[in-house]
């Protein structure tokens, strides 16, 4: 059903409806279309260092996407992000495929945005960078690491995650996990993580707080974002500070199952085994200039290989230096704790890895923006090192 | 006081007036487009805006005469173009060639305001409330010049600059009245967006308003 809603909703710019503000007599119900293309060539090694998946030089990786807006009087309003595309992941559904990312009804509590209440299929509220994710407002093509690399927990078979399995593995006795189907793998956070629930959520001056309740953990595959089982739910909320416009914190918190559908649950049920996070995002702009960062502390509850803990931290910055015209850099690491082995001896579940990133983009039009990311990744084995991306991204 | 010089003073304000060019007016109706383009003043994540957004500033087109003699003064005073509530003080403002636009943010929240359009292309960046000096432009040719803003993208204006010192903005219902125009015949032209454009020959007279009659937008 979902992807009905997603199909009728892409063939509707067909229909002549697209690009439109939509109002009703009485301006009580108001639309806005926005159709758009986004247009990635990526090239780089193979096997692809981050969540993309494809074998030749070169991948193209259009999308279609259409956002709508709608909204009944001050205090209702719907959103809706589909996609047509080769996979949410680069190359994970290379033959096409029509998505819902977002789908939000939306309660304003009052005039202002004090507390609002949605339900749907909505991007976390976890940390600094997800309300920047979209092509037309991220400095880069790629998200940063935390965000789109795998580490070594196995969220659809976390039986397998054993001492003797992880010993194998580091000796290279068995395949390394970013060889594996990257889709069996966690991220630490998975993209933008639109998966479904619900949330309370609204701003002052000074503070933003959200708490959301969702189906789906943060480091959960795409797949699992439209899974409507709320038995193990993860629960995320966030805190932000912004002592002036230039100055914004945040902290934000996340707990709840980490293991997805389809694991063989024969020692375990799905509510047995967690992860936590907590992070910490600070912000500071003013100008041309942008200077982000986080800083994401992860625990994943294993069977019989302790508690594996990975620190995750990026910082990024965005200069513009001409109208429409910007360079942006970023740098960020993952590291990781030994997993419990047999006795005392700890064992690598997982390498450190730091990926450094640069890019640029020229907004030619208010509708053209053409981007270009290079990230090159060091410390993963298993996976290439470099990444090159070519986007060209047109709202209609 | 003898009688000339009396005569002279009653004489006098008469005289000065005689010398004060007479001048006229024209009034009209532009037919505003029924469709605007405003968008939904909805965040999608939270962090951009934390107050209440106003209603977004009327439709409006801008105004003005051109021919000889009418071109701006060299130094036209600067124009200020607030962003308050999450919006535009005005949908649209009209400023001689050379004038300065002063961009003043009276939100506790960022603005970035910036055009990518062909008569002007600038970007002023992030700015705070009331920062000092605020940001400003000066826009030295004349065309329309779509204004938007980088972080609340409901929010869309325009500046039209026109090569006359004699210019106006509509109501919202699109009726205008120019007055204090030398008498002559000059090109009226009208302007809502990139594409809603007319223009027709008029003529002013003095001490009267000319009404004209403003049809399909001229291609």
């Amino acid at each position: 059903m979902i992807r009905l809603v997603a199909a009728l909703l892409i063939a509707t710019p067909f229909a002549g409806l697209a690009g439109w503000p939509l109002t009703s007599a009485n301006s009580f119900v108001q639309a806005y279309v926005q159709p758009s293309v986004e247009a990635v060539v990526w090239t780089g090694d193979h096997p692809t260092p981050g969540l993309g998946r494809w074998d030749d030089d070169a991948f193209f990786a259009p999308r279609l996407r259409l956002k709508a807006d709608a909204s009944a009087g001050s205090h209702l309003f719907l959103h809706v992000n589909a996609a047509l595309d080769r996979g949410f992941d680069p190359g994970s559904r290379a033959d096409g495929e029509t998505r819902l990312d977002e789908a939000i009804l939306r309660w304003r509590l009052f005039e202002d945005e004090r507390l609002n209440i949605q339900l749907g299929k909505f991007a976390s509220f976890f940390g600094g960078w997800i309300p920047q994710h979209d092509f037309f407002d991220d400095a880069f093509l790629l998200a940063p690491l935390p965000y789109s690399q795998i580490v070594g927990v196995q969220t659809r078979d976390p039986a397998a995650l054993s001492p003797g399995a992880i010993t194998a593995r580091s000796a290279g006795r068995a395949p390394a996990f970013a060889t594996l189907d990257k889709q069996n793998w966690a991220s630490t956070i998975w993209g933008p993580n639109y998966a479904c629930g619900v949330a309370a959520f609204g701003s002052t001056e000074h503070f933003d707080y959200a708490v959301e309740f969702r189906n789906a953990g943060l480091s959960a595959h795409p797949d699992s974002w439209e899974e409507l089982n709320f038995a193990n739910p993860t629960v995320t909320a966030r805190l932000g500070y912004r002592p002036d416009a230039s100055w914004a914190f945040g902290i934000s918190g996340s707990h709840g199952s980490y293991v997805e559908k389809g694991a063989p649950l024969v020692r375990f049920d799905r509510g047995s085994l967690e992860r936590s996070s907590a992070g910490f995002d600070a912000r500071w702009s003013h100008h041309s200039l942008i200077i982000s960062g986080e800083l994401i502390y992860s625990t994943f509850e294993t069977l019989a290989a302790g508690d594996l803990e990975t620190v995750a931290w990026y910082l990024q910055t965005r200069w513009k230096v001409a109208p429409g015209f910007w360079i942006a850099g970023r740098f960020g690491q993952i590291l990781a704790n030994d997993a419990s082995g047999t006795g005392d001896a700890g064992t690598e579940w997982q390498p450190d890895i730091w990926r450094a990133e640069a890019a640029v983009g020229w907004r030619i039009t208010s509708q053209l923006l053409f981007k270009a990311s290079y990230a090159h990744t060091e410390g993963d084995a298993a996976a290439g090192h470099d990444l090159l991306g070519f986007g060209l991204g047109y709202q209609f | 006081m003898n009688v000339a010089a009396i005569l002279l003073i009653l004489c006098l304000p008469s005289a000065m007036l005689a010398a004060e060019p007479a001048t006229g007016g024209v009034t009209g109706k532009v037919p505003l487009p029924a469709r605007t383009n405003s968008r939904i003043a909805v965040e999608k994540y939270t962090g951009s805006i934390s107050g209440k957004v106003g209603s977004p500033p009327l439709p409006k087109a801008g105004v003005w005469i051109e021919g000889p003699g009418l071109t701006p003064s060299a130094t036209p005073p600067p124009i200020q173009l607030s962003q308050k509530d999450y919006q535009f003080a005005t949908s649209m403002l009209v400023v001689p060639c050379g004038a300065t636009v002063i961009f003043p943010n009276e939100d506790p929240d960022y603005h970035n305001i910036f055009s990518l359009s062909k008569t002007k292309r600038f970007d002023v960046g992030r700015y705070k409330t009331n920062e000092r000096p605020p940001p400003r432009v000066t826009f030295e040719r004349a065309g329309f010049v779509r204004l938007q803003c980088e972080i609340h993208e409901h929010m869309k204006a325009a500046v039209l600059v026109v090569n006359s010192r004699y210019f106006t903005v509509t109501d919202e219902t699109g009726r205008f009245t120019l007055r204090g125009l030398p008498p002559g015949t000059y090109e009226l032209h009208a302007q809502f967006d990139e594409s809603s454009k007319w223009n027709m020959p008029v003529t002013i007279s003095a001490g009267r308003i000319t009404e004209v009659n403003l049809t399909a937008p001229a291609q």
